[in-house]
């Protein structure tokens, strides 16, 4: 192997935000031609550092070699011209445009008083091609699902001539084949002579895919090893000391309740295709019902109806009531529980404190509704008693959501929902893109609320979550239920078979 | 606490001083002693008939700053306080002059229909918005332009009392006039108008709707988190068209103090410019009904001081380039007090962590 060129270097990089150091004398080092991973818990400070490469941030100390050359970055646009692309966790598209002018937008070809549009077109629609991206340049953004934005994100930065390729927490969102086809996609970036860095919580891709990895805990550099030298325990015990998160089999076998149960559910537009088709199941009392399938094969919808989010056709039960009819609010006054697929989004109000933040689905019963009056305590109570029960750390009940970090929020939520002893709870991505210990809290608690009668409706694309905790797995395709499975009787791969549509059984279950 | 009542009253603070300092360069430069037009100023402002007007004037400035404040608690600016309140006041003077009742059941019926009046002239903004997403603003005003049309064409063909020369409705005995609330007696027009009760009864009803309800929680998770709101069952569309129906029932009110108060009929005196200044009240304010109050007043009161300006050979604009600079300055006053605030808690927090540090060092040695 040639000497390989080191492009990236940082030394002694501090970051502190107000009291609080976020990256502590952080050195590291990325050489050309290499996939380089980042690995740590939530908060650790990984995505600080990463913004400080791409100029977002500017450290307190410390210094940034690009290529040999000392650089200080001012403001993003001076990253990229130094040959530094980010893609964040959570995208930054514009989701009216298409696909083309998102990926030139600030870069336009043509003069400045006149888009070249045609050239913009070819251009975007050669790089995808280059790069085996089957991207739909004159789809608009707002319709293509989460891989489709993700590959526009990559484009962003490739067509800005990127050479350093960061990708924050890139398969957080992606299913296994579209994390394939992406790591396929970042082998092409280093033998190009790119680098890539990486941060990933799922340690297995992490050694399957990074040639060097670095560890981070709490804002210092924990360990730095070889993908090839190194096991998944031995940087998770580097990243947290705590063990993997297993689940124990369950001791008690499901109740013959049903506590949910859907009939013919369908969600779409007359004259389209129903993206929820015709969907039937029912959940009993102590069970957990995992549902695998690829992205945007009418999961979201599901929840959407199951909530009564959407409007739809069929009916949902509770408890043997029909409950086709109710509101979101009256479907959970009657105990149905929801923890949302992006806590960011509809989980949590980020600008209101944790107090507030505990009372919403509660606002319409005691102990937060005393009349027509919000009681402030209620609601401060209730979030004492989650912070307490659930081990929420980094925040008191005056603190703003937003101050947490992602698992402490993920903690925080599914201690609300999990509060109110609810019989059913849907759950969407309990664990997306939080660390190990808050995944094994999160898990204990599902588990322990199951054991105490909970139906719940798991919804993930983690499949090790799904086959770790489901009783049964129910598999989308399109739209549909393509398989029932037991989780003991099938493994990752073959999941994934169904999942893609290769597979089906031939009385697609009910 | 204490720390939070500073904040609220800095920003205010702030924004005036910033206001008269800009005056002052105005007054300046254009050749004039601004330190003699304050002096001027201060001395009629100060005047107890003076004080009275200002205090008058501060209640429909600060009836329409609260309606303003009751549509931007839920993120939404309702421009069209003038029209609601216009197309109300007609109205409630065709009212307040016909209904044969006695005053303590013709006043509450005409505040009522003020209310409904109002709120319908508001909901249409909010339909559009619900079910057809045209911003509020862009609608709120086309209804203001609307307004002026239906109430000349009524006032013109319906409501305007005799022939002749007459431009308004049927004048409002005193059955039907807002009394005054006291008279202090101490020389021309200085009874406190009635109307300052019903400010202070719509300040403490917005204050328990928006701070201590439910309801009001609900409207701050749908402003701030539309999806989280849905995701809690909070139906975010009601929310809007409940804002909007707030903001426009009190926005019903703004003209009466004028039409029950001064003129006694719907006439062409009614001021149809009441609500930038109210908006101004409550911007400066920070939509806190107590803040929207000390707003309304400064402005009331440099409106009628600067009205002697003109006896003396100064330009009576420097009340208008006051109060526009006012309403840029807000904005800036909050940037600064919460800049200087999130820097307070800082120090404090460094401060706190060196004493818990020096103690566990005391401790450990």
């Amino acid at each position: 192997m040639q000497k390989q060129e080191e492009l990236v270097r940082l030394t002694g990089i501090v970051k502190r935000f107000g009291t609080f150091t976020a990256n502590d004398r952080i050195d590291l080092s990325v050489k050309a031609g290499t996939v380089h991973a980042i690995v740590g818990e939530n908060g650790a400070g990984k995505s600080t550092l990463m913004k400080i490469l791409a100029g977002e941030e500017h450290p307190d100390e410390g210094t940034i070699t690009i290529a040999g050359e000392p650089r200080t970055f001012s403001s993003p646009r001076d990253a990229q011209r130094a040959g530094i692309g980010i893609v964040h966790q959570h995208f930054l598209l514009a989701d009216a445009l298409r696909v083309w002018e998102n990926v030139v937008l600030a870069d336009e070809p043509g003069s400045a008083l006149r888009l070249d549009s045609r050239a913009a077109r070819r251009s975007v629609a050669e790089l995808a091609a280059t790069n085996g991206f089957p991207v739909d340049v004159n789809a608009v953004v707002r319709e293509l699902g989460v891989g489709g934005r993700q590959r526009v994100e990559i484009l962003k930065v490739l067509y800005r001539g990127a050479r350093i390729i960061i990708l924050d927490e890139p398969t957080a969102v992606l299913v296994p084949s579209e994390a394939q086809s992406l790591f396929a996609a970042m082998r092409a970036f280093t033998a190009a002579g790119a680098a890539v860095i990486f941060i990933s919580h799922k340690l297995d891709e992490v050694l399957d895919f990074a040639d060097e990895i670095t560890v981070i805990r709490a804002g210092e550099v924990v360990g730095h090893r070889i993908a090839s030298e190194t096991s998944a325990a031995e940087l998770a015990s580097l990243m947290v000391k705590v063990a993997m998160p297993s689940v124990s089999p369950r001791s008690l076998p499901p109740g013959d309740d049903v506590v949910l149960s859907a009939d013919n559910l369908s969600v779409g537009l007359d004259g389209e295709v129903a993206a929820l088709d015709d969907v039937s199941f029912a959940v009993h009392s102590g069970e957990i019902v995992g549902i695998a399938g690829v992205e945007g094969n009418g999961q979201s919808e599901l929840l959407l109806a199951l909530l009564g989010r959407t409007a739809s056709t069929g009916t949902v039960s509770l408890g043997g009531h029909d409950i086709s009819a109710l509101t979101t609010e009256q479907r959970r006054a009657r105990g149905m529980a929801y923890i949302p697929e992006d806590r960011h989004k509809d989980g949590l109000v980020l600008s209101m404190a944790l107090r507030e933040n505990a009372a919403l689905g509660y606002h319409s019963r005691a102990p937060i509704k005393r009349g027509p009056w919000f009681s402030r305590s209620g609601a401060a109570a209730a979030a004492a008693s989650i912070i307490e029960k659930f081990d929420v750390r980094g925040g008191s009940v005056a603190s703003l959501a937003s101050s947490l970090s992602g698992g402490n929020q993920q903690k925080f939520i599914v201690g609300r929902e999990l509060g109110s002893s609810p019989d059913v709870l849907i759950a969407a991505h309990p664990t997306r893109g939080v660390d190990i210990g808050a995944q094994s809290a999160v898990w204990t608690e599902l588990t322990a609320a199951r054991d105490r009668g909970l139906g719940t409706v798991l919804i993930s694309a983690d499949l090790d979550e799904l086959l770790s905790l489901s009783d049964r797995l129910l598999v989308f395709y399109r739209g549909r239920i393509v398989a029932e499975l037991h989780p003991a009787d099938v493994d990752a791969q073959e999941l994934g078979e169904y999942m893609t549509g290769v597979r089906r059984q031939p009385e697609a279950a009910a | 606490m204490t720390r939070r009542i500073l904040l609220t009253i800095a920003g205010p603070v702030v924004s005036v001083l910033l206001a008269l300092l800009v005056t002052t360069l105005f007054l300046t430069f254009g050749g004039y002693s601004a330190a003699s037009a304050y002096e001027v100023m201060w001395n009629y402002g100060i005047e107890p008939a003076s004080l009275v007007s200002a205090l008058n004037n501060a209640v429909p400035l600060y009836l329409a700053g609260i309606a303003a404040a009751f549509a931007l608690r839920m993120g939404l600016f309702n421009i069209g306080v003038d029209g609601q309140y216009r197309v109300a006041a007609l109205a409630g003077a065709v009212v307040a002059a016909n209904l044969p009742l006695p005053l303590y059941l013709r006043l509450p019926i005409t505040l009522l229909v003020c209310c409904l009046v109002g709120a319908l002239w508001a909901l249409v903004p909010a339909l559009l918005r619900v079910y057809r997403g045209v911003s509020e603003v862009i609608t709120s005003i086309l209804m203001n332009a609307i307004a002026t049309t239906v109430v000349a064409i009524l006032l013109a063909n319906v409501f305007r009392s005799g022939g002749g020369q007459n431009t308004g409705t049927a004048i409002i005995g005193a059955d039907g006039a807002m009394p005054a609330l006291v008279d202090l007696g101490i020389g021309n027009r200085t009874s406190i108008s009635g109307f300052l009760v019903l400010a202070i009864v719509v300040g403490i009803v917005f204050y328990l709707i928006q701070y201590r309800t439910t309801f009001g929680f609900t409207l701050q998770v749908a402003a701030k988190s539309p999806e989280a709101a849905e995701s809690a069952g909070i139906k975010v569309n009601r929310r809007i068209i409940w804002a909007m129906l707030g903001s426009g029932a009190i926005a019903g009110l703004v003209g009466l103090p004028h039409v029950l108060g001064v003129a006694f009929r719907f006439d062409g005196t009614l001021p149809t410019d009441l609500m930038f200044t109210g908006l101004a009240a409550a911007l400066l304010g920070r939509s806190h009904p107590i803040g929207v109050a000390v707003g309304a007043f400064v402005l009331a009161f440099v409106e009628r001081s600067s009205q002697v300006l003109g006896l003396v050979q100064l330009p009576t604009e420097v009340g208008s380039v006051f109060m526009a600079v006012i309403l840029l300055s807000s904005a800036i006053g909050y940037w600064f007090t919460d800049k200087a605030d999130r820097r307070l808690a800082l120090w404090n927090a460094i401060r706190g962590r060196r004493r818990a540090g020096a103690q566990t060092v005391e401790a450990s040695s």
